[in-house]
């Protein structure tokens, strides 16, 4: 059953997982290109530091972007004729999401397979200074559990009843808009309201805090 | 012998415009149930609510047995569904489509799903998004065909499809449920199809189910009168008045059901006279229940 649900969602999202598969292949190879022709001196660190901390922000949105396509890709062929086969399957509904959801997430552990293969490789190619280190498999782990952070918010949502969506939507559009236009009337003295939801999503308990960190494929 | 399905008292209302109100329906097992009505009198809620695709806000459904929708794993498990719409995955191949269905159902029969494919000249290549609407006809009666159900629901499977294609589908459906004596729920607003294949038959309009019977009673049990001479106010009847209309003169057409020739007597004795009686196929029959149905009248 899941071997069939995890076909059909890669034959939905083989595109965007191929394509990621190939920039999680770029990502360090152009970070650490530039290493061949330095030589260890005092700028080489700081600038190596830059080019990784690059990397770093390469890998988040690359997660983010994977992340957001996967999920929409996994509930977009049900959507369109109103969920109507999914619901005619012999399998609680609870059973059939679980399924989709696992589906998601193993085709976005290729992506994150992918960076620590090609992440490691490189780190292995490079010249890297004694005092630094590479970790492609933690790289890894955290580009896939990063992944799972948006795909889980926007699968739930997808998931759900699309007037519920609908609403959520028109709410937080509502809030933002709003706010904008109180700031702009000097109504409050900033975007508050903004403000507000993206701590509530960003604070070091929100739940796209990870996106704030540094994604290091090297470090000390 | 129990009913294949069991609605009671069921009441749903799915927006502001329309409600299922107070809803009870019988498909005996081993029947073949024409479920008919004009577009919109809520056959295929009915049928949404049966496969607890929704959930009804009052009232008890049980299918095979099982509980809706609590039970509507279970009882999916032992339908064959055919929806009104196409409803598969159009980026997938017949093939692909053929393989995730049988992923679902463990009751699949992988030798007949071929042999319906090669029937139905359906090739295993072919893209959903590219099939013709007869061929997605054919296809979703493949799938439902082929997990061997023991019931199946049929929300309008022939509906908008050329008259050889129907022919096929219709075919293959006929031969399964000689075969296997399985019960069917067939949704239609073609009349004439239902009197072909039904022996039982329930009527919708308005979200009411306003006649259900064997399909023999519905056919010869709906007449129409020509009568003249009769009182404006009549005593009971032995038969079901479902209308009277005045056409020239005396004389009136009324609608019944239930009519027996020795009850001409029982107009004699109320002063009428009893011109003409009709016979009305299923089509006529169905427009007169409906438009009893809709005057208030009772049918």
């Amino acid at each position: 059953m899941f071997r069939a649900v995890f076909y059909t969602q890669w034959k939905w999202a083989k595109p965007i997982i191929l394509l990621g598969v190939l920039i999680a292949g770029y990502i360090p190879v152009e970070a650490l290109r530039s290493m061949a022709y330095k030589t260890a001196g005092v700028y080489y660190i700081p600038s190596l530091y830059g080019s990784i901390s690059s990397a770093s922000t390469g890998y988040q949105l690359l997660a983010l972007g994977v992340a957001v396509v996967v999920a929409i890709s996994a509930w977009q062929a049900d959507a369109q004729r109103q969920h109507v086969y999914s619901l005619s399957l012999p399998v609680p509904r609870w059973k059939f999401v679980l399924l989709r959801f696992g589906a998601g997430a193993a085709l976005l552990g290729i992506v994150a397979l992918a960076v620590g293969v090609f992440g490691g490789v490189a780190a292995a190619l490079a010249p890297l200074p004694a005092m630094l280190h590479a970790y492609p498999a933690g790289l890894a782990v955290r580009f896939w559990l990063g992944e799972l952070i948006p795909f889980g918010l926007i699968f739930a949502l997808l998931a759900s009843n699309p007037k519920r969506v609908r609403v959520v939507v028109i709410a937080i559009a509502t809030l933002v808009a709003v706010d904008f236009l109180l700031a702009a009337f000097g109504v409050t003295k900033t975007t508050e309201m903004t403000h507000w939801l993206w701590d509530a999503l960003y604070s070091s308990s929100g739940p796209l805090a990870a996106f704030l960190s540094k994604w290091m494929l090297i470090d000390v | 012998m129990s009913d294949a399905i069991a609605m009671r008292h069921v009441a749903f209302r799915p927006g502001k415009d329309f409600a299922i109100r107070d809803l009870s329906l019988t498909v005996p097992t081993g029947s073949i149930y024409g479920f008919l009505g004009p577009n919109g009198s809520g056959k295929t809620t009915t049928i949404k609510l049966i496969l607890g695709m929704q959930e009804a806000d009052d009232g008890l459904i049980e299918v095979l047995g099982h509980q809706i929708p609590q039970g509507a794993p279970q009882a999916l498990a032992r339908i064959g569904y055919v929806p009104e719409r196409a409803h598969l995955y159009q980026s997938l191949t017949v093939s692909e489509m053929m393989d995730l269905h049988r992923a679902f159902f463990v009751t699949w029969d992988a030798a007949r799903a071929e042999e319906l494919r090669r029937q139905f000249n359906l090739r295993h290549e072919q893209r959903i998004e590219r099939l013709s609407k007869g061929e997605s006809g054919k296809l979703m009666m493949l799938l439902a065909l082929s997990t061997r159900p023991e019931l199946l629901v049929l929300d309008e499977p022939t509906d908008g499809l050329d008259p050889v294609v129907r022919r096929d589908v219709l075919g293959a459906l006929v031969e399964y449920v000689s075969a296997r004596g399985a019960t069917v729920l067939v949704s239609s607003h073609l009349v004439h199809e239902q009197e072909r294949i039904c022996d039982w038959v329930g009527v919708m309009d308005g979200g009411n189910l306003v006649a259900e019977m064997p399909m023999n009673t519905f056919r010869s049990g709906i007449k129409r009168l020509r009568v003249s001479g009769a009182p404006p106010v009549l005593p009971a009847a032995p038969f079901t008045l479902l209308g009277r209309s005045a056409t020239a003169g005396t004389e009136e057409e009324w609608g019944v059901r239930g009519w027996q020739p020795e009850m001409s007597a029982w107009l004699q004795a109320q002063g009428a006279t009893l011109r003409e009686t009709i016979d009305l196929d299923l089509e006529e029959s169905f427009v007169e229940l409906l438009s009893t149905a809709r005057t208030g009248g009772t049918a």
